[in-house]
C-alpha cells in the first residue's frame, strides 16, 4: 500500500515523479476532518463563553485585542513547528511518539503523562461544564426570555444539583466513548456535524447582533430585565452598580493586565494541533497538510472570536459588557444565569426559538470538545500498551470496528472517577483544573525542544520531511521548535506570576511531582517486568540503528 | 542453516513487510536481529518501490528534484547525497539525468520502464549485499519473499543471497518450526505483477501445507492477510481506481484472501504473519493461530514490525514495534 495521496496509477503522481503500477490505499481522516478535529479541541463558543470575558473584570485595562493577536502569533508558530515535526514522523500518538522517538522513551512517557493527566481532568471538566455552563444556564436563559418559571427552575436545578451533574456528565462521557467504540467513520461524521452546529450557532449570534443596533439592544435589555430588577433603566443601573462595586468600566490600557488576558485566551487557543494524535490516519500527513490544517484551525478560531468580541462590544456597549462581566458572581448581579453571549444574544433577539437554538448549538460545542479529548486519552493508553509499558490487553482492538475497547473502558472509568470527585469537591477540582493547562504546556514545551533536536537526532527523517529549508542557517523546524519552547515558557511564567489566574503554586508543584513520579514508576516497573520476559522496553520504542 | 541461541525453548522472530523500496527500512530490518535481538528475520514481501524520481542535472552545476511536493535544489556533492537519501527513505528511486534525458523519460514509456527496472534491481542487489555482510558473522538468516507488487525479475536477485534466504512457495525450517511462505496475493484492482485467483492460492498453499510434519508448530509467512480477519480492512475502489464512498465517506471492505483464511483454519499453525494492507495493523486469533499484520509506514523511515517469542507450539509474546 502507499502513503497518502500517492493514488495508484501508472506513471502519475507529483510532477517529476513516475509511479509504477502498485497497490495503494489512502488513510482514513481527510484534511477537512483533521481541521475539524483541531477546532473541536478548542471550540470558539467555549472560549467566548468561559474564558475571554472573565478577563474584563479580573484584569481591567488588559487588551483582549492584543491578547488575540499575540495568541494567534503563538498558535501559528506552533502550527509550523508541530506540522513540520509530524511530517517527518507522521504517526499517531502525538507528544508521546514525537518526544519519545527523538529524545528517550522515558521522556516521551513523562510528556505523555503530563498531557494525558491534563486531558483526563479536561474530560471531567467538559462533562461537568456541559451541565453547569451549557445546559443549566442555557435552560435558565430560555426560561427567562420566554417567561417560563418552570424552565428557569429546571435550569437552576440542573446547574446546582450534584445528582444531575454526575448523571448527565457520566452520560456524556459514556455516549462519547460508545461513539468512539463505533469506529472512526461514525466519530468523524458526528464530530463534523457537531462542529457545523457550533459554527451555525456562532453565525446566528453574528447575524442577530449585526441587524440589531446598540440602542435596540438597550431597549430589549431594559424591556427584558425590568420585570426582574424592577427598574426602568436596568441597563444603566447595571453599569452604575458595577462601578459602585469597584469595577472600572472604562479602564486605561494596561500592558501588565494584558499578559494575563493573553494567557487566558491562550488557555483555549493554543490547542488546534490535536490532529498530531491521529497523524497516522491523516491523509497527506507527509507534506505541508498538517501545517496548513493546524494554522487554518488556529486562525479561523481566533479571528472568529475576535470578530464576535468586536460585535459584542459594539452592540452590547463597552461599559455595559465590562460591567456585567465584572458584576457576575456578586450580590448585585440580578440574573440567575451568567452573562454569557448566548444569554445576551437571546435577549437581543427576544425570541424563544432563538433561545432554544442557541442552547442547542452552545451545548453541542461541549459534546464536540469531548471527542478529541477522549480520543487522545484513549490513544495515549493504547500507545503505552503497544510499547510494552502497560499490559498488552489494553492495546487489543475490536476486529470489526478497530476500536481499542479496553483502552476506551479504562479512560471511561478514570474520567468518571474524576468527575465524581469534581462534583463532590467543586472548589478543589477547579483549583486543580487550572493546573491542567500548565501540565499540558509542559508537554508542548517538550515537543518544541524535541523539534529543535529533530534535524540533529534524526537527520534522515528530517530530510524526508515536508521541508528542509533553513532560516539564518538553522532548520525551520528547529527554529520554530525553539520559539515554541520560549513562547510557551512565557505563557507558563504568566500563569505562575498572576495570582488572579488561579494557580496555587505549592499544590501545582506537588501535583506535577506526583505525575512525574507516576511516569517514572510506570516506566521502570514496565522495564523490569519486560526484562524478565526477555524484552528490553528501551529498544521496543527506540529506533533501530540503520547503519 | 539456522542457529538457535540458547534461551530455553523460545525462538525469537522479527517480522516486517512492505518496505517498498525504502533503503533505511531495509537496513533497519537487517539490523533488527542485533537490536532486539532476534534469532531469525522474516520479510513478508513488497520489497520494491513504486516511484522513480528524476534528479535533473542543471546547466549551472546544480541538481533539482521534486520531493514530497517540495522543489529542492542542491549544489554540493554532500547535498546531492542527502537528496538521494531523502528520496530513497520515502521508498522511491532517485535517478540522476540531464534535462534531455528527463524529457525523453517523460515521452517514452518503454524507456521509463527500463530505467525503473534497472533502478529497482540495482537497489535490491545493494540490499542483499548489505544483509549478507551484516548477518554473515551471526549466522542469523533473513527469510525473504516478494509480495504482489514486486516484479518477477527480483527473484533472481534474492536467490543470489547467502544470509538472505529466498523462500517464496517453499517450506523451510526456522529452528524447530517449519515455515510456509507465499508472496502472491488475491486479485486487486491494480493488476499488480503477482496476483492469483482464490482457488489457485488454495491449491498452491495446500500443496505446501501437505508437506508439514508438525502443522501445530508451523509458521505461515503469507503476504496477503486472511479474509475478514481485521488485518485486511481497506477502502473499496471501483474499476477506475476511484474510492467508493458511501454516506460521503470512503467505504471500508475486507480485502484479504478467503483461501488464506481457509488454509489457516484447516492447518491451525502456531503463527501466521501477514502484510499487504498497511493501515490494518493488528493482532488477532483464528482458532489457535495467532495472526499478525504489523502494518507499514515505510515512507517515514520507520520500520513497523513484530517481535514474536515463539515456544514450540504456541506464541508466548508478541510486540508490535516501530523502530
Amino acid at each position: 500500500m502507499t502513503e497518502l495521496g500517492e493514488r495508484p496509477a501508472a506513471r502519475t503522481g507529483s510532477p517529476g515523479v513516475y509511479a509504477r503500477k502498485a497497490t495503494g490505499l489512502v488513510r482514513e481522516v481527510s484534511p477537512f476532518s483533521a481541521f475539524v478535529f483541531n477546532m473541536a479541541g478548542q471550540p470558539t463558543s467555549v472560549l467566548l463563553a468561559i474564558s475571554v470575558f472573565f478577563a474584563l473584570g479580573a484584569f481591567p485595562g488588559g487588551s483582549i485585542w492584543l491578547g488575540f493577536a499575540m495568541a494567534l502569533g503563538v498558535a501559528l508558530v506552533i502550527a509550523v513547528c508541530f506540522g513540520l515535526f509530524t511530517s517527518a514522523i507522521p504517526r499517531s500518538g502525538g507528544d508521546y511518539v514525537l518526544v519519545g522517538r527523538i529524545t528517550h522513551p522515558v521522556v516521551g512517557l513523562i510528556s505523555s503523562f503530563f498531557w494525558t493527566s491534563g486531558v483526563i481532568l479536561s474530560i471531567a471538566f467538559i462533562a461537568l461544564s456541559f451541565v453547569t455552563v451549557a445546559l443549566g444556564p442555557s435552560l435558565t436563559a430560555v426560561g427567562l426570555v420566554s417567561g417560563s418559571d418552570s424552565l428557569v427552575n429546571a435550569g437552576s436545578d440542573l446547574a446546582t444539583s450534584k445528582g444531575w451533574q454526575f448523571g448527565i456528565g457520566t452520560a456524556l462521557i459514556l455516549g462519547s466513548s460508545v461513539l468512539l467504540a463505533g469506529g472512526w467513520r461514525w466519530t468523524t461524521r458526528i464530530m463534523n456535524g457537531l462542529w457545523l452546529m457550533m459554527m451555525l450557532g456562532l453565525a446566528t449570534v453574528f447575524l442577530v447582533l449585526l441587524f440589531k443596533s446598540h440602542d435596540g439592544f438597550v431597549n430589549s435589555f431594559n424591556q427584558f430585565a425590568g420585570s426582574i430588577t424592577g427598574e426602568k433603566d436596568s441597563y444603566g443601573s447595571i453599569v452604575a452598580d458595577a462601578r459602585r462595586e469597584g469595577v472600572d468600566t472604562d479602564p486605561a490600557f494596561s500592558m501588565n493586565n494584558t499578559w494575563p488576558t493573553w494567557a487566558l485566551i491562550c488557555s483555549l487557543s493554543l490547542f488546534a494541533w490535536l490532529s498530531l494524535y491521529i497523524s497516522g490516519e491523516v491523509r497527506r500527513a507527509r507534506d505541508m497538510t498538517q501545517v496548513k490544517v493546524i494554522g487554518l484551525a488556529s486562525t479561523v478560531h481566533i479571528v472568529i472570536a475576535a470578530i464576535l468580541s468586536a460585535v459584542f462590544f459594539s452592540k452590547f456597549g463597552h461599559d455595559f459588557f465590562v460591567a456585567i462581566n465584572g458584576l457576575n458572581g456578586s450580590e448585585s448581579y440580578p440574573f440567575e444565569v451568567e452573562p454569557f453571549y448566548t444569554f445576551l444574544t437571546a435577549i437581543a433577539g427576544g425570541s424563544t426559538v432563538l433561545s432554544w437554538w442557541l442552547l442547542i448549538t452552545f451545548s453541542a460545542s461541549f459534546v464536540l470538545l469531548m471527542i478529541p479529548n477522549i480520543t487522545i486519552a484513549v490513544r495515549a493508553f493504547f500507545a503505552w500498551s503497544l510499547d510494552g509499558l502497560l499490559p498488552s490487553q489494553i492495546a487489543r482492538v475490536d476486529s470489526r470496528t478497530h476500536a481499542p475497547n479496553y483502552a476506551i473502558g479504562l479512560v471511561v472509568v478514570l474520567s468518571i472517577a474524576v468527575l465524581g470527585w469534581a462534583v463532590l469537591n467543586g472548589e478543589g477540582f477547579f483549583s486543580v483544573l487550572v493546573e491542567a493547562v500548565l501540565v499540558q504546556l509542559i508537554a508542548m514545551i517538550l515537543i518544541g525542544i524535541s523539534a529543535v533536536l529533530l534535524p540533529y537526532r534524526r537527520p534522515e527523517a528530517w530530510r524526508s520531511s515536508a521541508t528542509t529549508r533553513r532560516l539564518f542557517g538553522i532548520p525551520v523546524v528547529s527554529l520554530a521548535g525553539g520559539l515554541v519552547a520560549v513562547l510557551l515558557a512565557g505563557v507558563f511564567f504568566v500563569y505562575m506570576h498572576y495570582e488572579g489566574l488561579g494557580i496555587d503554586k505549592p499544590h501545582f508543584f506537588r501535583d506535577a511531582a506526583i505525575v512525574l513520579g507516576a511516569a517514572l514508576l510506570t516506566f521502570f516497573i514496565a522495564r523490569t517486568t519486560r526484562r524478565r520476559q526477555g524484552v528490553d522496553v528501551d529498544k521496543l520504542a527506540a529506533e533501530i540503528p540503520p547503519e | 542453516m539456522f542457529r538457535r541461541r540458547h534461551r530455553g525453548e523460545v525462538t525469537r522472530l522479527f517480522y516486517a513487510g512492505d518496505v517498498h523500496g525504502s533503503r533505511v527500512c531495509w537496513k533497519k530490518f537487517v539490523n533488527a536481529a542485533a537490536h532486539y535481538p532476534a534469532d531469525a528475520l522474516v520479510m513478508g514481501g513488497d520489497l520494491t518501490g513504486k516511484a522513480l524520481v528524476p534528479i535533473v542535472r542543471e546547466g549551472d552545476g546544480s541538481y533539482s528534484a521534486r520531493v514530497i511536493g517540495e522543489q529542492r535544489v542542491v549544489r554540493t556533492a554532500v547535498e546531492l547525497d542527502q537528496l538521494q537519501q531523502a528520496i530513497s527513505t520515502n521508498g522511491m528511486y532517485p535517478l540522476i539525468v540531464d534535462p534531455d534525458e528527463a524529457q525523453r523519460l517523460s515521452e517514452d514509456a518503454g524507456r521509463l520502464d527500463e530505467a525503473f527496472e534497472r533502478a529497482l534491481l540495482d537497489e535490491l542487489r545493494l540490499w542483499v549485499e548489505f544483509a549478507d555482510e551484516r548477518l554473515a558473522s551471526s549466522g542469523t538468516r533473513a527469510y525473504v519473499i516478494p509480495g504482489n507488487d514486486d516484479p518477477w525479475s527480483i527473484d533472481e536477485v534474492l536467490a543470489g543471497g547467502t544470509s538472505v534466504v529466498a523462500c517464496d512457495e517453499r517450506v523451510v525450517e526456522v529452528g524447530p518450526h517449519e515455515m510456509v511462505s507465499f508472496g502472491s496475493s488475491n486479485r486487486t484492482p491494480w493488476e499488480t505483477p503477482r496476483e492469483l485467483d482464490e482457488d489457485e492460492i488454495y491449491t498452491r498453499l495446500k500443496r505446501l501445507t501437505d508437506h508439514l510434519e508438525n502443522p501445530e508448530r508451523a509458521i505461515f509467512n503469507i503476504h496477503v492477510p486472511p479474509w475478514e480477519s481485521g488485518l485486511d480492512t481497506a477502502f473499496e475502489v471501483d474499476e477506475e481506481l476511484r474510492y467508493v464512498t458511501k454516506g460521503g465517506r470512503p467505504h471500508e471492505v475486507p480485502t484479504g484472501s478467503r483461501a488464506v483464511r481457509q488454509v489457516i483454519e484447516e492447518t491451525q499453525p502456531a503463527l501466521s504473519l501477514h502484510g499487504h494492507i498497511h493501515e490494518s495493523k493488528g493482532v488477532t486469533k483464528i482458532g489457535r493461530t495467532v495472526a499478525i499484520n504489523p502494518g507499514s509506514d515505510y515512507g517515514s523511515g520507520h520500520l513497523d514490525g513484530c517481535l514474536v517469542h515463539l515456544a514450540p507450539e504456541r506464541v508466548v509474546n508478541q510486540y508490535l514495534v516501530s523502530g
